[in-house]
């Protein structure tokens, strides 16, 4: 009963975010991941995913904010922030890691300033989005979901 | 990391790390594979690893190329090696095809990249560095799931099918599953087992060089096209091997020759004998096309060795071509018949062998630097009769392998008799007339042995000889061996250099008895074969203990050998020939293998 509502709750807020773009099935099949074997996956991932786009928002606004931004080093924060965002299924931010990448080839600081400007904003409703979802899930499993 | 955790694929009843039973039959499982993700993002070193391990797989991870390589040296050490490597391309502090390669190089074993750029040329890069996949990121477990056939793939190689290859073959039709639970079929396939050292797990056949002469003798007397593994096997008679080596020799061996014509710039002919007289020559464009493979495997692959002796030359000047035609018309590029129709011999083949392995190292000498460009006149222990010409072609005859590989029709060398060779240039154009040319007479070398043993990496060639009293026999404790004995004559009337013909390699009679006819292997051929194999060990120099790296293996294991010029010195100076320099047995199989992964 409460369960199943919660079950119910947390695919309605997937298909939702789905929907959005915000999250693509990569995410979907990464909570599949989750296993006796591995208990506590999704909320390991979604930590880290977290931390590590903080932290990668972070290093780009300081280093595109220098006078002269080591481009290559943006880019390589670029790549790696994509790749993470892809591996995680973080739709929205991973398209935008995509622009900025161009950006970035182009050496237009101006734009790769917005550009990061929205990953943080973007980044921002996936945070609470997923908060959300980990709300739910931890709701689904004390109720003895797996 | 964690273990692959058997206990949630209920249905695997052979599930398990070990689980070789041995033998062709048994159920197979990947469960238990060792893996190791090499990637500088955390996230995507967690996603793929959970991936993993929810197909089964035993995981470790590193974020770097140097760790990762370090894990691997360690566990190559304690004989508990993974069994497969999923790298990432772009990292920091190493890139990925780097590490690719120097997993290649050292330790054999598959390696996956994984990139989240699909670009065309990123995942060119990969396979000419030699990935066995290459994986686009965001990656889906169920492309991790099958990775195992990359293992298998590899290891029925190196066995020559250590269980049945056809059905190594049709692992993947055999409906194994693994979506949610395992099934599988009663059906054998090879064991995924852990239980011995480094890449290769089993008891490895050895393919050396007098074991795959025999089989490119074999292989020639039925016709390349039509023989097959049984009656290659009765021809070989070679005790312990079976159908099921030969049939993975085979199979390799026949994309080699494929892979050789295209390397030749495919002269449009069809079939492994054209691949074999393009050969001949677009001797340039392979010259080139293996310079480029070299350079890219770098100076310690074998395949650069090869390519070594491809660009050193060695076009078949005139009737010593390679797959010269026989009385028989058959031509095959494997065919070690010295230059000539007429009979030859194993020891021919021998000899030629070990002319070849000189040149080889000369070529390689020549390929880093380490020495001019051209060859130097080898010092051979055992005499070639003036006027009798040595090139790499033949010499690669002699070793079986396929002479699309010989390319620049730069050198070969003019027995002087004294064992010294000066050397030819010859025409390119000379060849193919040559071709038909009828053998000069083939006298029976004495029964000499040159038991090739060779490493990958600008090698060091060991030579076992088992010599005629006639001649001064080489020792293993570095004596150097003395000039052998003919004195030059005058070349045989009619051959000029330069004008690329071939009377073939004289050697001096003394031996045993007479030179069976070639190609017709009969018996007296096959039964020199053993006894000089079986005779020429106490000449053996090479034991696997005794390899520079220190390390100790089955077969041939490529790894950074002698790079350094300073050993290539040592190798070449006749002086020091067959001084203790360890030498590891060259592995054919393993060649091929290299050559078709390394491309």
């Amino acid at each position: 009963m409460a369960a199943a509502a919660v079950e119910q709750a947390i695919q309605q807020l997937l298909q939702q975010s789905v929907h959005e773009g915000l999250l693509d099935d990569q995410f979907l099949q990464l909570i599949q991941l989750q296993d006796e074997s591995n208990p506590d996956f999704v909320a390991e991932v979604v930590e880290l995913y977290f931390e590590d786009s903080a932290s990668k928002i972070e290093m780009l606004q300081q280093k595109l904010a220098e006078a002269a931004p080591s481009y290559s080093q943006v880019d390589a924060l670029v790549h790696q922030f994509k790749g993470s965002s892809a591996s995680f299924g973080a739709h929205t931010m991973a398209l935008l890691c995509v622009q900025l990448r161009d950006a970035c080839h182009a050496h237009n600081q101006g734009v790769c300033q917005q550009l990061v400007l929205q990953l943080r904003d973007s980044f921002a409703v996936l945070k609470t989005r997923l908060e959300q979802f980990m709300a739910l899930e931890t709701q689904r499993k004390q109720l003895g979901g797996s | 990391m964690d273990a692959g955790d058997d206990g949630s694929s209920g249905d695997n009843a052979n599930a398990g790390a070990a689980c070789s039973s041995g033998g062709d039959s048994g159920l197979f499982s990947p469960s238990g594979l060792r893996v190791l993700v090499v990637d500088d993002d955390p996230m995507c070193l967690k996603v793929v690893s959970a991936m993993l391990q929810r197909c089964n797989y035993e995981v470790d991870t590193r974020s770097s190329g140097q760790d990762a390589l370090l894990l691997l040296r360690d566990r190559q050490e304690q004989n508990h090696q993974f069994d497969l490597v999923l790298s990432d391309v772009y990292m920091p502090d190493m890139d990925g095809f780097k590490l690719l390669e120097l997993i290649g190089l050292e330790l054999d074993l598959p390696v996956i990249m994984m990139s989240s750029n699909g670009d065309t040329d990123v995942v060119l890069r990969g396979v000419t560095h030699g990935a066995v996949d290459f994986l686009i990121k965001p990656v889906r477990v169920e492309e991790l799931r099958n990775v195992w056939q990359h293992v298998v793939r590899r290891r029925s190689l190196h066995t020559g099918g250590r269980s049945s290859d056809e059905h190594s073959n049709q692992g993947d039709e055999q409906g194994l599953t693994h979506q949610g639970g395992v099934k599988r079929k009663e059906s054998e396939t090879i064991q995924v087992q852990h239980d011995t050292q480094g890449g290769s797990k089993k008891p490895r056949v050895v393919w050396s060089v007098e074991m795959h002469q025999q089989f490119v003798d074999a292989v020639s007397q039925l016709g390349v096209d039509k023989a097959v593994p049984k009656r290659i096997l009765d021809l070989m008679n070679v005790d312990g091997l079976t159908r099921e080596n030969v049939a993975s020799h085979l199979q390799k061996y026949r994309l080699y020759l494929k892979r050789a014509q295209g390397l030749q710039g495919g002269k449009g002919g069809k079939g492994q004998k054209a691949s074999h007289d393009a050969a001949l020559v677009d001797s340039s464009a392979a010259a080139a096309a293996a310079a480029a493979a070299a350079a890219q495997a770098g100076p310690n692959s074998v395949f650069a060795q090869v390519a070594a002796q491809q660009a050193a030359g060695g076009a078949a000047p005139g009737g010593m071509g390679p797959g010269m035609s026989s009385p028989q018309g058959m031509m095959h590029p494997g065919m070690a018949v010295l230059g000539m129709a007429g009979p030859t011999s194993a020891a021919h083949h021998m000899a030629a062998a070990w002319q070849q392995q000189h040149m080889a190292m000369q070529a390689a000498a020549a390929a880093s630097g380490a020495l001019p460009a051209g060859m130097h006149p080898a010092v051979l222990p055992f005499p070639l009769p003036p006027g009798a010409v040595m090139t790499q072609h033949m010499a690669a005859m002699a070793a079986g392998m396929p002479v699309g590989l010989v390319g620049a029709p730069a050198m070969a060398a003019i027995s002087d008799g004294n064992g010294g060779f000066t050397p030819m240039v010859f025409p390119q154009q000379q060849q193919e007339q040559q071709h038909q040319q009828s053998p000069q007479q083939v006298q029976q070398p004495q029964q000499q042995q040159q038991q090739q043993q060779q490493q990958a990496g600008p090698g060091i060639a060991n030579a076992d000889l088992q010599q005629s009293p006639s001649h001064t026999a080489a020792v293993p404790d570095g004596t150097p061996v003395p000039s052998p004995v003919q004195p030059p004559q005058v070349q045989p009337p009619g051959q000029q250099p330069g004008s690329a013909v071939l009377s073939g390699v004289k050697l001096e009679p003394g031996g045993t008895g007479v030179a069976p006819a070639f190609p017709g292997l009969n018996d007296s051929a096959m039964t020199a074969h053993h006894d000089l194999m079986s005779s020429s060990r106490h000449l053996s120099l090479s034991d696997s203990a005794a390899l520079p790296n220190g390390h100790q293996h089955d077969g041939l294991k490529i790894h950074g050998g002698l790079g350094d010029t300073e050993s290539l010195m040592d190798a070449l100076n006749p002086d020091s020939f067959l001084a203790d320099v360890p030498l590891p047995r060259l592995d054919m199989d393993d060649f091929l293998d290299s050559f078709l992964s390394s491309e």
